[in-house]
């Protein structure tokens, strides 16, 4: 599905990614894991197309991305990006009225997916600041399939909310990935979260891959002294979760 | 409605002959005398009283916004053609002829520069002779800007007499007045007709090398005119009939008696066996209202082009930021341009009257919207253009629907700036001709009339009031409503 081959991105002279080959396959959740600075975030934006690589090469069911295949892609941000001057609803529209799509047609998908995301309906015309951190977060989960997008990316789309809002919102999402049935990339420094949401984890390491696979192939058979490291790190994790 | 009463008051203005003066008294009661002679032969005429100084006013009448106003032999000589340095008077008059201009036969007194000190001083210092200055180079000079620059005046003054004296201030004639009075300086530049000098008590020292040149008072005019034999009339009238005694006293009237410009012009008139039509009754209330007008029209009509011009230019300046960096410096370059200067420049592109004014104004108010209208989109975060780039929106999308609003707090910040300055500004149009609350303070500074300052500055002041208290309603509705909610999550 999406696919990043020989990729390098350098700022400056410091590489920020890579190089790096990396496959998504399709309808499954592939989460990149790994310390704040490893490249996860820059190998996301890589994918999208918002950020062109110094070497190599995207691609996008097998063609260098463009930004048709962009348009194909929902993306959610850390903090969930909602315009802050706009209600939720007209954040929620302002692209399916962008690409020609009824009014009438986007509403009805605002509701759809507000009874997906479980997010309340007189909610919808409030703004931003006047949601939960929670619901802000929804929206912009909600934002991003409003175009029933092939791919879903999500950069730590979790990571501002406080733990007993993350768990219930970490529930909420593998029901969400599961029903749908797309392509999910997901970016988390949080391993016990990479373990809930993954099929397949990539961990990182200064712009490369450490290893890649289940969580239990990490935890288990770890490639590096650093793989070992990082999942020793989180041994509080209950060692139930992931499957 | 402003623009349609604007030209309207334009083309009315067309049909009457237009006569200027600067802004000084003198000057002032001289362009009374000369409508008032001028309705006596039945040509009707308008007089744009205390426009700027010499450049404003010569400018004006050579771009024929003005047709007729009163010079002096020796400004016309030694400032208006100084760059030409005509050998006489009679040279003077052929140069003004090849650039369609004409000067009448002297009124009949002149108007010379003097140097005064107050008696009491020069009797201490035995002052009597501007040679004697030499002695005393510790003395406080304050000069007028046009005498302290001209050719004619402080350079050669200081030259020719070798005058040692360094502590020289610029500063308007009518303070110098009152500074000499209250002791701040020691001597200053006067002309001979004017009513201070016997008021303040002051010595006008004698010109032993004769430095000085003889200012006749004549009337400066665009040749054209000589054609209406009323015009040509009128002039024959003035030619020889006022002398040194006669303005003095009139001069004194109007500066520390009660007398307004106009009654003593119809004294003066009624002389020549003119009367003059009684003078319109003029209330407070109804000056105060016309310079609101006036004034309104140049804020409104100025701050209106600048938010059309300088909003898009923010925005281009912030999409590239090349030229950027350009586009804001530029501004800023004009806003340190003195105002006074700024206008004078205009003279030529635009004459005088609302034009310059309007556009000097619009000029200043450039910078304060276009860097406010750079910095409100420089500083939408990062990942705020990332999600729209992720959403893939057209530019005109992600212009209009999220980086102006998103900027619009900062957009209203400037416009509020740059209303208050610009009201604050447009006092200044009352050089040029435009009028407003200016108009009133020019009179009173030259009058020492508090009372006219403050019909002019307080209504100033209640303007830019009411003008931020507007524009923060106005911004309210610009705003968005979610720009304005705390965030509590």
């Amino acid at each position: 599905m999406l696919e990043l081959r020989g990729v390098i991105k350098r700022y400056g002279t410091t590489a920020a990614l890579g190089p790096i080959d990396l496959r998504v396959d399709e309808a499954n959740t592939t989460v990149l894991l790994g310390p704040s600075g490893c490249g996860k975030s820059t190998a996301l934006r890589a994918m999208l197309g918002l950020i062109k690589p110094s070497e190599g090469e995207v691609l996008f069911e097998g063609e260098p991305i463009s930004r048709e295949a962009r348009r194909r892609a929902g993306y959610v941000i850390q903090d969930g990006g909602l315009f802050p001057h706009l209600t939720a609803r007209a954040n929620l529209i302002i692209q399916p009225l962008e690409f020609g799509i009824a009014r009438a047609e986007a509403e009805a998908r605002v509701s759809e997916l507000s009874e997906l995301t479980s997010f309340p309906r007189d909610g919808l015309d409030r703004y931003p600041a006047e949601l939960s951190g929670g619901q802000r977060q929804r929206v912009a989960l909600m934002r991003s399939l409003m175009l029933d997008p092939d791919v879903l990316l999500m950069d730590e789309p979790l990571g501002a909310l406080d733990p007993v809002t993350r768990a219930d919102l970490q529930s909420d999402l593998r029901d969400i990935f599961r029903s749908l049935g797309k392509t999910v990339v997901l970016v988390t420094h949080d391993l016990a979260e990479a373990a809930y949401l993954g099929d397949r984890i990539v961990l990182m390491e200064r712009g490369e891959i450490a290893q890649a696979g289940r969580f239990e192939d990490l935890r288990d058979a770890p490639a590096s002294d650093f793989v070992r490291r990082f999942v020793s790190a989180h041994r509080s994790v209950p060692m139930g979760a992931g499957s | 409605m402003v623009v349609v009463l604007l030209v309207c008051g334009m083309s009315a203005a067309q049909e009457a002959l237009r006569i200027g003066s600067k802004k000084f008294t003198e000057s002032v009661i001289l362009g009374e005398i000369v409508r008032l002679v001028f309705e006596s032969e039945g040509i009707s005429a308008e007089h744009q009283r205390e426009l700027g100084g010499t450049r404003i006013l010569f400018s004006g009448t050579e771009t024929g916004q003005l047709d007729v106003y009163p010079e002096y032999t020796g400004t016309i000589r030694f400032e208006i053609l100084a760059t030409d340095s005509p050998a006489s008077d009679d040279a003077s008059r052929a140069l003004l002829a090849q650039r369609g201009l004409s000067v009448s036969t002297p009124l009949g007194f002149s108007n010379n520069y003097g140097i005064a000190v107050p008696r009491s001083l020069a009797d201490e210092l035995k002052l009597e002779t501007i040679s004697d200055l030499q002695e005393h180079p510790q003395l406080r000079i304050g000069f007028n800007h046009e005498f302290l620059e001209r050719a004619d005046g402080w350079p050669g003054l200081r030259d020719l007499y070798g005058l040692p004296q360094h502590r020289v201030v610029g500063i308007d004639h009518d303070l110098a007045y009152r500074a000499l009075g209250a002791g701040d300086l020691d001597v200053m530049e006067v002309y001979t007709t004017d009513a201070e000098i016997s008021y303040y008590d002051l010595r006008v020292l004698l010109d032993d090398r004769g430095y000085f040149n003889q200012y006749e008072a004549v009337l400066l005019y665009r040749a054209a005119l000589e054609e209406q034999p009323a015009f040509r009339a009128a002039l024959a009238r003035l030619a020889g009939s006022i002398d040194e005694a006669t303005i003095g006293e009139l001069n004194a009237s109007v500066k520390f008696g009660d007398e307004t410009e106009t009654s003593a012009a119809a004294r003066f008139v009624a002389t020549l066996g003119i009367e003059a039509a009684a003078e319109s009754e003029d209330t407070r209330l109804g000056r105060i209202a016309r310079y609101t007008l006036q004034h309104l029209t140049l804020v409104g009509l100025s701050m209106a082009a600048a938010i059309i011009v300088a909003i898009p230019v923010g925005v281009v300046a912030s999409k590239l930021p090349g030229l950027g960096w350009l586009v804001i410096g530029g501004t800023g370059v004009i806003q340190t341009i003195p105002s006074l200067a700024l206008l004078v420049l205009m003279l030529p592109l635009l004459g005088i009257g609302d034009a310059p004014a309007i556009s000097a104004l619009f000029l200043y108010s450039l910078l304060p919207i276009v860097r406010n209208t750079h910095a409100g989109l420089a500083a939408i975060p990062p990942s705020t253009e990332e999600v729209a780039d992720a959403l893939d929106l057209g530019f005109w999308t992600r212009l209009l629907r999220i980086e102006l609003p998103l900027a619009s707090r900062s957009i209203a910040a400037g416009v509020k700036t740059a209303a208050v300055l610009n009201i604050g500004f447009a006092t200044l149009g009352a050089i040029v001709g435009s009028g407003g609350y200016g108009a009133p303070i020019l009179t009173g500074i030259r009058l020492n009339r508090i009372d006219l300052i403050l019909e002019g500055a307080i209504p100033a002041a209640l303007l830019a009031l009411a003008a931020q208290g507007l524009l923060g309603l106005a911004e309210r509705a610009v705003v968005p409503r979610g720009l304005r909610l705390r965030r509590d999550g």
